[in-house]
Parts: C-alpha cells; sequence; structure tokens
C-alpha cells in the first residue's frame, strides 16, 4: 500500500491509487491530510428538465463544494444498491416529506444503473472539474441526465412530488491543475 | 512506500488519484410528473347496426402511458365497473355485449398506479340480442 505523509506546512499525497474506507459518510479512514471530502448537495435550481414518471427516468441537479485548494476532477460516481430508494417530499425544499413516498414505501425511486451491490462504479460521461476553494465554478452545479429512474410500480402518492436521492457511497476524484467545468454543467452516467 | 509532498494551495501532481469520500448526505434532487391527464373526446359508435360491439375512441392525453375503459349499464353518472385495462392505443372495441344499454369511461395511467380521474361518459348505446343502436 502506498501512503501518504503529512509534513509541517504542507499536503502530502501518494503518487498511485488511494483507496479510502468510507466511515458512514464521515471523515474517510487513510486519506490524506490534504484531501479533504467534496460535498454533494440537491438544489432546485436549475429545474430539471427531464421529470421521473413510472418506468421513466428523470434529471437530478446537484451543486458540488470543493474545500480543496486546487481543482478537483471528478470522473465517476460510486452508487447505493438498487434497493436503496429516494424520499419524496411535497416541495423542491425538501423538508416536508411526501405521505405513502418516502424511502421505505417504497418510493421505486433509485439512481440509473444502480446494481445490488452497494459502491458500483459509474464513470461519467464527461469528467467534471470542481474549482479551488473560493475560485469561480466553486460550487459547480450539475444536472445529471436522466440519472434517476422510477420503476413502474411507484405508487400515486409520488405524483408531482420531489425527491431526495438516496446519499452517495463516493465520486472518484483526481486532484490536479485542470480547468474548472463552468456552472451550471450538463452530464450523467449512462451504465 | 512511496511518499511525496506539494505545499498548501499547490495541485497534487497530476498522477495522483484517489476515491474521496462524499460528505454525509450527499445526494441530488430529482423531480416526478404530474399524474396523467383526463382523456378528452371520448366517443363510443357501434360497430355495426347488426352487431353487439362498441367501438371507443378518445384523444391522447398527456403524459399517459396507457388508458383504462369502464363501462355501465345503470346511468351516465353511476354504476361503472373495470371493463378494460392495459390499452395502448386511443381506441377500443368491446367483445360482442349482452342486451343493455351502455354507457363508457375512459381513465389514463402512468405506470400501474398513476391515474387520471374518468372522463365524462359516452352517450348510451342499446344492444340488443343482435343489434345495436
Amino acid at each position: 500500500m502506498t501512503v501518504g505523509a503529512v509534513l509541517s506546512g504542507v499536503a502530502a499525497y501518494a503518487t498511485a491509487n488511494w483507496v479510502v474506507g468510507l466511515a458512514g459518510g464521515s471523515s474517510a479512514q487513510g486519506q490524506s491530510a490534504g484531501v479533504s471530502n467534496l460535498t454533494i448537495t440537491a438544489v432546485a435550481s436549475p429545474a430539471a428538465t427531464n421529470l421521473l414518471y413510472p418506468g421513466g427516468t428523470g434529471d437530478v441537479v446537484v451543486t458540488i463544494s470543493n474545500p480543496n485548494p486546487y481543482p478537483v476532477t471528478i470522473t465517476a460516481v460510486q452508487l447505493p444498491t438498487n434497493t436503496t430508494y429516494a424520499t419524496g417530499y411535497t416541495t423542491s425544499a425538501l423538508s416536508v416529506t411526501q405521505t405513502g413516498c418516502v424511502a421505505a414505501t417504497p418510493s421505486d425511486v433509485t439512481w440509473s444503473f444502480a446494481t445490488g451491490t452497494s459502491g458500483s462504479s459509474h464513470p461519467l460521461t464527461s469528467a467534471l472539474t470542481v474549482g479551488a476553494s473560493g475560485a469561480a465554478n466553486n460550487p459547480l452545479t450539475v444536472t445529471f441526465t436522466n440519472d434517476a429512474t422510477m420503476a413502474s410500480t411507484a405508487p400515486a402518492a409520488c405524483e408531482s412530488t420531489y425527491f431526495s436521492m438516496p446519499s452517495l457511497v463516493g465520486v472518484t476524484a483526481t486532484g490536479g491543475a485542470a480547468t474548472s467545468t463552468t456552472s451550471p454543467a450538463t452530464d450523467s452516467w449512462t451504465s | 512506500m512511496v511518499v511525496a509532498a506539494v505545499a498548501v494551495g499547490a495541485p497534487p501532481a497530476s498522477a495522483t488519484a484517489w476515491t474521496v469520500d462524499v460528505a454525509a448526505g450527499g445526494r441530488g434532487q430529482a423531480h416526478a410528473r404530474a399524474a396523467p391527464a383526463v382523456p378528452g373526446g371520448v366517443t363510443a359508435v357501434c360497430t355495426a347496426t347488426l352487431g353487439t360491439t362498441i367501438k371507443v375512441t378518445w384523444n391522447s392525453a398527456t403524459n399517459a402511458t396507457s388508458y383504462s375503459v369502464y363501462a355501465s349499464t345503470t346511468n351516465a353518472s353511476s354504476g361503472f365497473s373495470l371493463y378494460a385495462s392495459g390499452i395502448a392505443g386511443t381506441t377500443f372495441t368491446t367483445s360482442p355485449l349482452a342486451a343493455a344499454t351502455y354507457w363508457f369511461e375512459v381513465a389514463s395511467f402512468t405506470g400501474a398506479n398513476w391515474a387520471s380521474a374518468s372522463s365524462a361518459a359516452t352517450a348510451s348505446h342499446m344492444v340488443t340480442a343482435a343489434t345495436c343502436l
């Protein structure tokens, strides 16, 4: 295993791939002090163009914040299982749950291409580069086209509902000089 | 072991790659359509005077992926029960009907559970043992 080291006043990194253990969404085990987690947040603007319906797919809108002092380029996402469901809310504020359309119902809304295995990795059609902390295009707003899926059995209670998608398991990212993606952006994974 | 260092504020070397966690609650927002619209333009006609089948037609409804036809032998406002479901198109012809007077309504569906309200009832048609009027 290759290990990064922290020196006084500097950030350390490894020259090989890091496989970082996950600890319930908290700071990752074995992570270099020079690498901070990205924050991914659900947002309502821009509004999704493709709306979910039973048997169909819809857009997912996020903002990605990068706290690191250098750009970070995301090339893939790791998804929860295909039985990890979104929770429905009555408005885009995602503050009041929609009765009869929550994760436990279930809502029948999942990430597209999720599998039975948690952490399945899905490459983005185009890499996304989030600017360094304080720089332009950070946070980066992204619409993932048709990357939410609603099963044909979705309950009627989910009509016109706003969904908070299940938490991502992780993302694959590379730090380094790169031109940041202009916000808002459109991207997707298609397999 | 390979160890390297970079000054704070400078990006790691381009060869550096890692899988980072996302902070708790990292997720996105999606939005669902409304229920399908109520079908309009619903009509029913006898397929032939000397026959006992009726053809029901309607206009395509926004967001509908299938339709259901309901029939009543009571009156235009009550007694409707499901006659056929899962109809992909906008026409439906009944099987030979028993003697009675019939009214029809149509509802649109998206998937298995998202349904519109039923349409207005069609005009009635009286079916006898061998005719449709």
